[in-house]
């Protein structure tokens, strides 16, 4: 498959494109961090996975394309490398990787703006349900107000909308609070 | 008032924030847009606002689409269907005459091998004593030396299996839980390793037994195993 058809696969949330993508860099790319950075089949798994779904997202927010002159394998290893150093200080080094400055993945000035995102995600994951359903539905599955009353047995849409804002709330107000 | 409404500055913050989304998915008029980006330069306070906004929105996505790819990418058990008898019985008879399924599958196979032999790391984990059995499995297979290779691997796992029944009798249970941990990754990557050399040696249907093996297990290889399989049996 070309990396046009994967972007289109991704642009289009094509499970079949995804996952082919998803099995074709997997040996290869937890291979490179095993060799290099020494980590657990644990973290790997995570790495990758999370490289996989930053490609995917950065895609259709239009942050990555073809045509900006790299190709998916090369984009989606930079994540990688990008990953590695946000989470771990030992790799800052990596800030001066042509890669990953030409692909606009690094700025050494904003690292307090990467450990602020980093905290964010760390928040929003570990963030419980039914909340985090509740705003997965709205924000990545695109949901209507009826949709989201449906699954999630709610009287009405205006009970949807009050839940998701309080929900919102909830979550901003544990990242602030981290931030404080 | 119900414990489900929104107070008026609830309602007041919503508006933002349907402000910020409006803004964030390119929905607004262009005059409303350009007004709206003139406050956001001005007003500091509302940029760090929508950007937080814009970070938890992302943040969220991403958490959806992490739970999606799981799924997709979760091993499914694979099963041998009856009717595969058939098709095993069908597939020696094509072999007898021809046979040139079977010598594609080797090759195919091969190249499948070599392939996961790059990715592999050999290293065990924390200095264990099985890195150089490892090594020597490696090496023989990157040498197309499978008889010295084969002869590595049955020892290590004879290795691997009295270990494991000597750790039985660990006292530190700390130790005894980081041991068991290694002697399963340890036999994961081996069984990986014989899988790989009966690929790269063309012993196709021991591989295809060993690929289905692993596919079905909770093994670290089992997304390669599956991988492969899939690929192999069409």
């Amino acid at each position: 498959m070309t990396d046009s058809e994967y972007v289109e696969g991704f642009l289009n949330n094509d499970e079949r494109i995804i996952g082919d993508f998803y099995r074709k860099y997997q040996g290869k790319f937890k291979g490179y961090f095993r060799n290099h950075f020494s980590k657990s089949p644990e973290a790997l798994d995570d790495l990758f996975q999370d490289s996989c779904v930053t490609v995917w997202q950065n895609v259709r927010l239009a942050k990555y394309s073809p045509s900006q002159g790299s190709s998916l394998e090369t984009y989606l290893f930079a994540v990688g490398k990008y990953r590695m150093m946000a989470a771990d200080r030992k790799y800052k080094e990596m800030a001066t990787d042509l890669d990953l400055q030409n692909m606009d993945l690094v700025d050494s000035s904003a690292e307090s703006v990467e450990q602020r995102l980093d905290t964010i995600e760390k928040i929003v994951r570990d963030f419980p349900s039914p909340c985090s359903d509740i705003l997965i539905m709205h924000y990545w599955k695109e949901y209507s107000g009826e949709q989201i009353a449906e699954q999630m047995g709610f009287a009405n849409t205006d009970t949807v909308k009050t839940k998701k804002y309080k929900c919102m709330q909830r979550l901003k107000n544990k990242i602030l609070e981290m931030f404080a | 008032m119900e414990m489900n409404e929104l107070t008026q500055e609830e309602l007041n913050n919503q508006k933002q924030t349907d402000l910020f989304e409006a803004y964030y998915s390119k929905t607004m008029e262009e005059t409303e847009r350009l007004d709206f980006e003139q406050q956001l330069q001005s007003d500091a306070e509302l940029l760090k606002q929508y950007e937080l906004h814009v970070s938890v929105m992302e943040a969220i996505q991403r958490k959806g689409m992490r739970k999606d790819l799981q799924k997709i990418v979760a091993p499914k058990v694979i099963s041998f269907h009856p009717i595969m008898k058939y098709v095993a019985a069908a597939s020696v008879l094509l072999f007898v005459i021809g046979g040139t399924g079977f010598i594609r599958d080797g090759v195919v196979m091969q190249n499948y091998g070599v392939e996961q032999l790059v990715g592999i790391d050999v290293s065990a984990s924390r200095g264990s004593s099985y890195e150089t059995d490892f090594s020597l499995i490696h090496s023989s297979i990157s040498n197309k030396d499978f008889a010295t290779a084969q002869t590595a691997i049955t020892e290590l796992r004879t290795k691997l299996q009295n270990d494991a029944d000597a750790n039985k009798a660990e006292t530190n249970e700390e130790i005894k839980h980081y041991n068991t941990q290694l002697f399963q990754q340890s036999t994961d990557k081996l069984d990986w390793y014989q899988t790989i050399l009966y690929m790269d040696s063309k012993q196709t249907l021991k591989a295809r037994r060993w690929l289905r093996k692993i596919a079905n297990s909770e093994s670290l290889y089992r997304n390669e195993a599956e991988y492969i399989y899939e690929e192999l049996l069409w």
